[in-house]
């Protein structure tokens, strides 16, 4: 039977890439494990391999199935962009985003929810360089909501009910937004989507009186989730969240989780940010310089 | 090391996870009978089976992938950790879960890497001389072939840096040109952490190379270059651990006068405080040697904030 599913012939392109790359010749890499007419046809895909003969043949190239998977989604997926578009599109950081945005703006290579979620990233960067107004934003959205599922089994649909809540102060999704958010799992395998989505969620909710509850939650997951995957944009936007959190609950440690979260501003930006300046108001008086200067200063002492 | 068997496991996590009834998973893959027999069994999928139950799971088997060393990792993340302890060389945390996490290990950091961290940590506590534990170390590749290949895998540029950084000087020069021609693009790594790898090698490039006199000199046409990956990739990477070291590096490897200095140096400050709220630069060697503390004073009290901004330089 021939294979269903097209990336199975990744691990067998691999093997071969491998093969060649070490100057294996194929009797070498075979002998003990199956026979060369066997290999030609596991290639051709006229026959499934079999389990362990691939593991055999992965075990002689001396390297993991995992491992040699990833290497050649490495070497034969040419990165799009698509991640740094919308982190720089999220952290209004728009002169880096303007190369990804110039590659992206008529990206179709992907499927149909994904290439939708893109095009609306490119008018959510359009709508922060004043090109269009928050209604024609709005209308763009409202167009393209049926490509997305609002029971929000993927993360293209999460992304884009977290983004329409984020740009329209929407939240009459919450209830199935917070659910996604914390039981299907986004944050083993779509890590990067997933903490800007967390992000975005968060600074909704941060304004929303009724909601403090599952702000808490949400914020205490995502300080977990960031700092499990070593992404200093993330940290960076987790420190905030955790500050108010604690700041919520009466913690007043809060203040060292700010600074944190201000100390990454000036490694990861070009200028200072405001998208959490309404979060930064409700806790402290004090200007973001002040509190950096007189760390530093104490620093001194 | 990942087992295939624990792939089975993942399979059956997700479909409970995900509501499925065997009647609707299974359907024109495997019978019920026989999947269940895989379970109970913990025996490996055959791997069209594989393919097709993943498919069924509306994944794609890269994302199955991550999912899966995740999901393995996590049920076995003592071993995750006690790894990035000894790596860290957060020993206090570690020695608690020495006692703790014997072989055989269930994660990718099974095979080589932590047999390896824990060679080194029996070094540094004396248990076992210098000889023994480097000749492990060459004992777990072979630096010849290594020169000569177009790939290396994660396990073996572990074992590259570690004898990078405590191996002998005849050791280091091997083993810096393996390592510069993964830097250029001449060799490929082969590992899932591609980001976190490679970031680990140009930490450790450029820290060993930066503050050793002698290698500094036999490599000196390439510091300039070493250099400039590093700031490269930890603004396009912007991995939490690359920036105290890069900046760490770059104030040894940049002179006072250079106008970046003031800018990295509030930057290291500023990491330094993020690290541990009560570091003070008076208890700093590291800075001292460069800088009084009035001039220190006088880099703090003089730039404005509005300059530190790293990015500002532009992305990479």
């Amino acid at each position: 039977m021939p294979y269903s599913n097209h990336e199975l012939t990744l691990y067998l392109e691999a093997v071969e890439t491998l093969r060649k790359e070490k100057k294996l010749s194929i009797e070498d890499l075979i002998e003990n494990i199956t026979s060369e007419r066997s290999y030609r046809r596991y290639l051709n895909q006229d026959l499934p391999i079999p389990l362990d003969t691939l593991e055999k043949l992965i075990f002689k190239l001396g390297v993991d199935l995992p491992d040699i998977l990833m290497y050649v989604l490495k070497i034969k997926q040419k990165p799009s962009g698509i991640i740094e578009f919308f982190t720089y599109t999220h952290y209004q950081e728009l002169e880096l985003a303007k190369p990804y945005y110039d590659a992206l703006k008529n990206y179709d290579k992907d499927s149909k929810p994904l290439n939708t979620l893109v095009s609306l990233y490119v008018s959510y960067y359009e709508f922060q360089l004043n090109l269009m107004s928050i209604d024609q934003l709005k209308h763009i959205f409202e167009t393209n909501k049926d490509v997305f599922d609002a029971s929000i089994p993927n993360i293209e649909s999460l992304s884009y009910f977290v983004l329409y809540a984020y740009l329209f102060d929407d939240i009459s999704h919450h209830d199935v937004i917070t659910s996604s958010l914390l039981e299907k799992n986004f944050y083993m395998s779509q890590i990067l989507l997933f903490d800007i989505v967390m992000d975005q969620y968060l600074i909704v909710l941060s304004k929303q009186t009724n909601e403090q509850k599952d702000y808490i939650k949400l914020a205490a997951f995502f300080f977990q989730v960031a700092h499990m995957w070593h992404d200093a944009y993330f940290i960076y936007s987790s420190h905030i969240h955790m500050a108010y959190q604690k700041y919520l609950q009466a913690d007043e440690t809060y203040m060292n989780d700010l600074k944190n979260h201000l100390f990454y501003e000036h490694m990861l930006l070009s200028k200072p940010s405001s998208m959490y300046n309404n979060i930064i108001a409700s806790m402290t008086n004090l200007l973001k310089d002040d509190i950096i200067k007189n760390d530093l200063l104490e620093a001194l002492s | 090391m990942i087992g295939q068997n624990q792939f089975t496991e993942v399979i059956e996590h997700l479909r409970i996870q995900k509501k499925l009834t065997y009647q609707i998973f299974l359907d024109g893959i495997v019978s019920e009978r026989s999947y269940r027999r895989y379970v109970n069994e913990g025996k490996p999928f055959n791997f069209e089976v594989l393919v097709l139950l993943v498919e069924r799971l509306q994944m794609r088997m890269r994302d199955f992938i991550i999912f899966s060393l995740n999901h393995i990792s996590i049920k076995h993340q003592e071993e995750i950790y006690l790894s990035h302890y000894l790596d860290h060389e957060m020993f206090d945390d570690a020695k608690p879960l020495i006692e703790k996490v014997k072989p055989p290990f269930y994660t990718h950091v099974g095979d080589v890497i932590l047999p390896s961290l824990l060679k080194r940590y029996a070094f540094l506590n004396h248990q076992i001389n210098s000889f023994e534990y480097i000749h492990f170390l060459k004992n777990q590749i072979n630096i010849e072939q290594l020169k000569s290949r177009s790939i290396i895998d994660r396990n073996a540029l572990k074992i590259l840096l570690l004898l990078l950084k405590d191996g002998p000087y005849d050791d280091q020069i091997q083993v810096v040109p393996i390592l510069i021609d993964l830097m250029l693009g001449h060799k490929q790594l082969i590992t899932q952490q591609y980001d976190l790898d490679m970031n680990a090698m140009i930490q450790s490039l450029a820290r060993v190379l930066f503050s050793d006199p002698a290698l500094k000199i036999k490599f000196t046409s390439f510091i300039d270059h070493i250099f400039e990956f590093a700031l490269n990739n930890v603004k396009k990477h912007h991995l939490d651990d690359s920036f105290m070291s890069f900046f760490n590096d770059a104030l040894d490897y940049i002179s006072k006068d250079d106008k970046r200095f003031p800018l990295y140096l509030i930057q290291y400050i500023m990491i330094k405080r993020l690290q541990n709220k009560t570091y003070t630069l008076k208890d700093d060697p590291f800075i001292l040697n460069k800088l009084s503390l009035d001039e220190l004073n006088m880099i703090i009290s003089h730039t404005s904030l509005d300059r530190v901004y790293f990015m500002k330089e532009g992305a990479f």
